[in-house]
């Protein structure tokens, strides 16, 4: 065990450099970069000024020397300062982590309560009407563009009927305090959250679905219902404690994802999480913010790697690591 | 595979028995056994059990009808994918397309823009005065397009690269993999952000951006039927029917592509066609934050963009939800398509 994580901490070192150097040269290839974008209303910048400005902000070497002088200083754990937000890039990403914790552990709790339970049901039913409808809802819920049934949402939720706001994060009219902050907070973020759970049911579901219907064809099910018992049992207590391998598998694959943000969503409902944060990077060329979430993503990936293997070994006794 | 082919043999011989037997109970013409032997081919069983599937059907319907609304349709069309309409100031029930307007002073006209459903307009007018309905069938051409275009790239890299990775193991398979580590952990979604807004603002013909478009979601994209494919060959190469291609002695090119690839062809089809429906989402993804093809070309996700105008998203739904809607379509037929395949190679599937 000890031996296998040792092995992988050293290989995800590697991987990482390998990404941190591909994301790095891609963002430097970018053609407008942030001192063009910051200065393009100063008529009266020469282009000395502005060479100037980039050896400032340390835009002015090459995609190699630029980038080893990233990595020296990122082993260190120094991701440098964001052009924008004028900090470290790690506070920004601090600071702003959570409001996208926020938007994901409740959609994710919430599907997977809802997508289980629905995956088991259209297993046992195969090819039956309740597994067509939910197999058909679930695609459509894959099916889904975010922006669009986001969209949607404001259109009719939002605008049409009024229940929830429109966008951000706050009531900017109000001035709340203490709980009545966290209530508004909650109010707020209920729409995206409605949203997310709903997009990402069907995936969960299916993914059970496919489980339980493999485990439902073993030879031992047979058995189970040969020796005569009941079909709640045969399906809860057998069936179903096999499906959960995969399951808690995936899960655990899941949960740093719950920390990397939503771009898109937090684009349409102007949640300062990190994806909104990065979107914003992206836009005005913060090459030390896009480098920072990057490879803050591309970590969060791995870990996640890692995560599913061990929980696998956990789940599944005959699974050894090595 | 060849469990199938198998069992489709015994299958084809007892009817062949059963048929003799008929046969000769009533009569001995030969022609009578050809007519009453039904012999099935694997290929021919996988489509039966898909066509069962109505899901699958439901989704072959729905693509086949957006394939003919967007190839078929602009050439019905009265209007041009870039054709703006104007209004006559004065008397605004004279309306004069963008073709005809050279010969007319301009100052007496003013842009047709976001014109409600009509007879002329089907789906009514956008913000620049473009017909909605046309630009929708032209949009659903680069959606259509790029998905198809894309998942070939992924699956041409995937199973070259997993070939390669599988059948020679070793150090290649340590590299490959390695590669395909890399990329797994890249975020994807940024970089196709990053990697379009270089493409916007180069200096290729807006007309082959599509391609450079197409070329970014292809090599982000192509990791999983890699790995799939790689994790196949693993298994196949170890199988008698390989050393029997090697003691044939021919080249290793021949043996991963001609005798181990098409062992995995199933599981491309399906993961090729469960593919699409996501590339489709990704695209218009980026082109509803204007980082697609950029304008004037249409495409599903820019016209669902015009949802940045609130009074659009509130007054002018004619305007976005057809295109949203026919992304949801496209992605919905695929996915359906996908999953109905991989039912029907599944041989474990039984009805």
């Amino acid at each position: 065990m000890k031996q296998f994580l040792i092995r992988r901490l050293l290989l995800a070192i590697l991987i990482l450099f390998g990404a941190a150097f591909v994301i790095y040269s891609i963002i430097r290839l970018m053609p407008a970069d942030y001192i063009d974008v910051a200065t393009a209303s100063i008529k009266e910048l020469t282009p000395e000024m502005k060479d100037n400005l980039r050896k400032l902000y340390g835009l002015d070497t090459g995609i190699i020397e630029g980038f080893f002088k990233w990595f020296s200083k990122a082993i260190t754990g120094d991701l440098g300062e964001s052009f924008i937000y004028k900090k470290a890039v790690a506070t920004v990403i601090g600071d702003n982590i959570w409001y996208s914790f926020f938007l994901n552990l409740p959609s994710t709790i919430l599907s997977t309560l809802i997508a289980v339970p629905m995956g088991i049901i259209a297993a046992v039913k195969q090819y039956s009407k309740t597994d067509y409808v939910l197999t058909a809802i679930a695609v459509i819920g894959i099916s889904m563009p975010t922006f669009f049934f986001a969209s949607l949402l404001q259109r009719f939720l939002c605008m049409e009927l009024g229940i929830f706001p429109f966008s951000g994060m706050v009531d900017a009219r109000a001035d709340y305090q203490g709980f009545m902050k966290f209530l508004d907070l909650v109010y707020h973020f209920t729409l995206p959250i409605l949203m997310f759970t709903i997009l990402s049911i069907g995936g969960t579901m299916r993914f059970v679905r496919t489980n339980m219907l493999e485990v439902l064809n073993a030879d031992y099910i047979r058995t189970a219902r040969a020796k005569g018992l009941s079909e709640h049992k045969v399906i809860y207590t057998h069936a179903f404690r096999n499906t959960l391998i995969p399951l808690i598998t995936s899960l655990a694959g899941v949960l740093p994802s719950l920390f990397s943000g939503a771009m898109i969503t937090e684009q349409i409902f102007s949640i300062q999480g990190v994806g909104f944060v990065s979107l914003k990077a992206i836009q005005s060329g913060d090459v030390p913010l896009m480098m920072g979430f990057s490879i803050f993503s591309a970590a969060l990936m791995l870990i996640g790697f890692l995560l599913a293997d061990i929980a696998y070994a956990m789940a599944d006794p005959r699974v050894r690591l090595s | 595979m060849e469990d199938k082919k198998k069992m489709n043999l015994n299958k084809s011989e007892e009817k062949l028995n059963n048929a003799k037997v008929n046969a000769a109970d009533t009569n001995d013409d030969e022609e009578e056994i050809g007519a009453n032997v039904q012999i099935v081919t694997p290929g021919q069983l996988v489509l039966k059990r898909f066509l069962r599937n109505k899901l699958a059907i439901v989704g072959m319907v729905m693509i086949l009808v957006l394939v003919l609304f967007c190839f078929v349709g602009p050439y019905l069309s009265p209007y041009g994918e870039f054709e703006m309409f104007y209004l006559d100031r004065h008397d605004p029930s004279i309306e004069y397309s963008s073709n005809e307007t050279q010969s007319i002073d301009m100052s007496t006209l003013k842009i047709n823009s976001k014109a409600p459903v009509s007879a002329k307009h089907l789906l009514g007018t956008d913000k620049d005065g473009s017909d909605v309905l046309t630009r929708l069938m032209y949009g659903g051409r680069i959606s259509l397009i790029v998905g198809v275009g894309v998942t070939f790239l992924e699956i041409l890299i995937g199973v070259t690269l997993g070939g390669i990775a599988g059948y020679y193991g070793g150090w290649v398979d340590t590299i490959v993999m390695r590669i395909v580590d890399i990329f797994l952990c890249l975020p994807q979604f940024p970089l196709m952000l990053i990697m379009s807004s270089i493409m916007i603002n180069s200096n290729i013909p807006q007309k082959y951006q599509i391609y450079f478009l197409m070329l970014i979601l292809g090599v982000l994209g192509w990791t999983y039927s890699c790995r799939v494919v790689r994790g196949q060959i693993l298994m196949f190469r170890e199988q008698e029917f390989m050393i029997a291609a090697e003691s044939t002695g021919i080249r290793p090119s021949r043996r991963i592509f001609k005798h181990l690839v098409p062992n995995v062809i199933p599981q491309i089809i399906v993961i090729a066609s469960m593919g699409i429906g996501g590339i489709i989402i990704y695209e218009s993804s980026l082109s509803f934050l204007g980082l697609g093809l950029p304008f004037p070309y249409a495409s599903w996700g820019n016209m669902v963009n015009a949802v940045n105008d609130k009074t659009i998203m509130r007054n002018n739904m004619n305007i976005w939800l057809p295109p949203g809607i026919c992304i949801v379509l496209a992605t919905l037929g695929f996915n359906f398509i996908g999953d109905g395949l991989r039912d029907a190679f599944d041989p474990k599937m039984k009805r």
